[in-house]
């Protein structure tokens, strides 16, 4: 297991431990640059020291070693606005990676499971070296996706941008590009936050009827 | 996700802006472009084994216990390799119970005309944590593969949550027929947190090198899986192609017929049919006929299958008992697996458990068997094609 892929498991839950910190109500105020800093240095400490004989990536890498490359950089994200006030992405690209993220788990997951066409599995196309005509699907769709969002403006397209370089450079344990652009953490997030916008949209539709 | 402090979008020209959407589809397409010359060993066909059957070989059959000193309760799954000098290994794991944090994965091995060698614990689940750098709960299902140049591949699961749907595949290789091991290595072959993804059957050897290994999911479905291990660089990648959805099919034995057909034959644990599937494929593997009864009972247990020298297939599985695997069957299709004849039984005693087979056929022709017996034995049973005959005859029947 290379070091990379080492403290990588352990990256995205303290990722997401800082983000529910960072919720705690009342706590709001100590959230500056200054202790986002902080917080590194503390996070760091606690990735190297052992917890009941080894340290925490040993354990997070038990469950999973490969979270996504783009649902580590939404939350690095989320964190460092919070933190700083300022605005990486606007909502319309918030929304933009929850569409992504639920269209990938749908497709994804769904066959995943045994679901859809008998001989189809999704996640077959994120190894192009084996199924490389029908791998073009996923990355010409992920690559049409990018360049329009770019084109657009929207910053999410950078993100996908950002999976492939890595992915190019082997920085998980994963071989398949599918695992540097969803995880199951994302996909659960994403699924909820399209619900959630849809459900709003309906419901203030409905409520702004005569 | 609002804050008070907006980053400034960037206000390229419409031409500009179109130039970077250019570059960055580009971009995103270049681990696909980078395949390209990888994807030429997608699929390459079935190695077809040259078999050498001894003319007017006298009938052989021979049955023994290969780990008759064990103490463990437990030595299941079972798996045979053939070296290219001819010897043979075997691996299972073995422990105080099924999932049990003690649970390793036992070698021994067997020299032409020689006996089986004293089992050694090769691979034990601290040896795993420590390589995986990270925690493991138990060890299973092991399966051999050996390379034209002697290289022997030990594929087993540990499992890092739950039971064996809470499984992961590793890799590892020893340069000296078994002694020794290198590092092991995770293989990520599932989107969802890498879980359940387990060997059971012979792998069959491609052309050009490199093997197209039978595997299952057991996570949420249960369906049969193809692994591709292809040799790039020096070293080997992996991948998984699917052979069939639902919840029912699974633990695949892949028969190859020719370089691009083969035969699938798969357990079923659909408790109201309890048959034997088969399934075909005609393009090396890369799809695979809608999976249909075989004409065998099948108890949810494990099933395995071989091609014979002289083109009949040979089938290893657990026939009709009042327990569900109190006896091994063996039956021979003469018809690419449409139609099966019960030739022979290997095994048979009420209250007892015999499974898992795994059978190879050596380069001499001969059939090479490995089984669990009573939980806590594995057995080993060799027998040529003048046995079969016999069998098949009805003269020790």
């Amino acid at each position: 297991m290379k070091d990379t892929v080492f403290y990588w498991s352990a990256f995205t839950p303290l990722l997401l431990l800082t983000w529910v910190f960072q919720h705690i109500p009342g706590l709001r105020r100590w959230w500056g640059l200054a202790a986002a800093t902080m917080l590194a240095v503390l996070v760091t400490g606690v990735v190297l020291l052992p917890w009941m004989p080894a340290p925490l990536p040993w354990w997070s890498a038990s469950l999973s070693a490969d979270f996504s490359i783009v649902m580590a950089a939404l939350m690095l994200i989320a964190i460092l606005q919070r933190a700083s006030g300022c605005t990486f992405l606007t909502r319309c690209e918030w929304q933009t990676a929850w569409i992504f993220g639920a269209c990938a788990a749908v497709v994804l997951y769904s066959s995943a499971f045994g679901v859809g066409p008998q001989n189809f599995d999704a996640y077959a196309l994120g190894w192009p070296w084996l199924f490389w005509r029908e791998s073009l699907w996923l990355f010409g769709s992920c690559a049409l996706v990018a360049a329009f969002l770019t084109w657009r403006g929207n910053r999410f397209g950078y993100l996908l941008l950002l999976a492939v370089a890595a992915h190019i450079g082997r920085f998980q344990e994963s071989e398949n590009f599918w695992d540097y652009i969803v995880d199951p953490l994302y996909a659960a997030v994403s699924l909820m936050a399209v619900f959630w916008i849809l459900g709003s949209r309906v419901f203030r539709r409905a409520s702004s009827r005569p | 996700m609002t804050s008070d402090t907006a980053l400034p979008q960037h206000h390229l020209p419409a031409g500009g802006r179109l130039l970077l959407a250019v570059a960055v589809m580009f971009a995103m397409l270049m681990p696909w472009w980078m395949a390209r010359q990888r994807a030429t060993q997608s699929f390459p066909g079935f190695l077809i084994p040259t078999m050498t059957p001894h003319e007017d070989e006298a009938v052989i059959f021979e049955k023994t216990t290969i780990n008759p000193a064990s103490t463990l309760a437990k030595a299941h799954s079972a798996t045979l390799v053939e070296m290219p000098d001819g010897s043979l290994v075997a691996a299972w794991y073995a422990g105080s119970g099924e999932g049990a944090p003690d649970v390793g994965i036992y070698v021994t091995g067997h020299l032409p005309g020689g006996v089986w060698s004293e089992p050694h614990l090769a691979i034990s689940r601290e040896r795993v944590m420590h390589d995986l750098n990270r925690h493991v709960l138990a060890l299973g299902n092991p399966v051999l593969v050996a390379d034209k140049d002697g290289r022997l591949g030990l594929l087993f699961v540990s499992i890092c949550a739950g039971r064996w749907s809470g499984s992961s595949l590793n890799i590892t290789w020893s340069p000296d027929g078994g002694r020794s091991w290198g590092a092991v290595t995770k293989l990520v072959l599932n989107p969802f947190v890498n879980l359940s993804a387990l060997p059971r059957n012979p792998p069959v050897t491609l052309v050009g090198g490199g093997w197209a290994v039978p595997i299952y999911q057991e996570f949420m479905g249960l369906f049969p899986e193809v692994l591709w291990l292809q040799p790039h660089d020096g070293a080997f990648v992996a991948a998984v192609s699917r052979m069939a959805g639902g919840m029912s099919a699974f633990q695949p034995a892949i028969i190859p017929l020719s370089t691009r057909r083969a035969v699938g034959l798969l357990r079923d644990a659909k408790a109201e049919r309890e048959k034997m599937q088969v399934m075909w494929t005609e393009d090396g593997g890369q799809s695979w006929s809608v999976p249909i009864d075989a004409g065998l009972p099948n108890p949810n247990s494990g099933v395995c299958a071989v091609r014979l020298a002289d083109g009949r297939l040979l089938c290893a599985f657990n026939d009709v008992s009042p327990g569900k695997r109190e006896n091994l069957r063996l039956a021979v299709s003469r018809d690419e697996g449409r139609t099966w004849q019960r030739v022979a039984t290997l095994e048979e005693q009420a209250g007892q458990e015999f499974s898992y087979p795994f059978m190879i056929v050596g380069k001499d022709g001969r059939v090479r068997m490995v089984y669990s017996a009573r939980g806590t034995q594995i057995r080993y049973a060799e027998f040529n094609l003048a046995w079969i005959d016999r069998q098949e005859l009805g003269i020790e029947r």
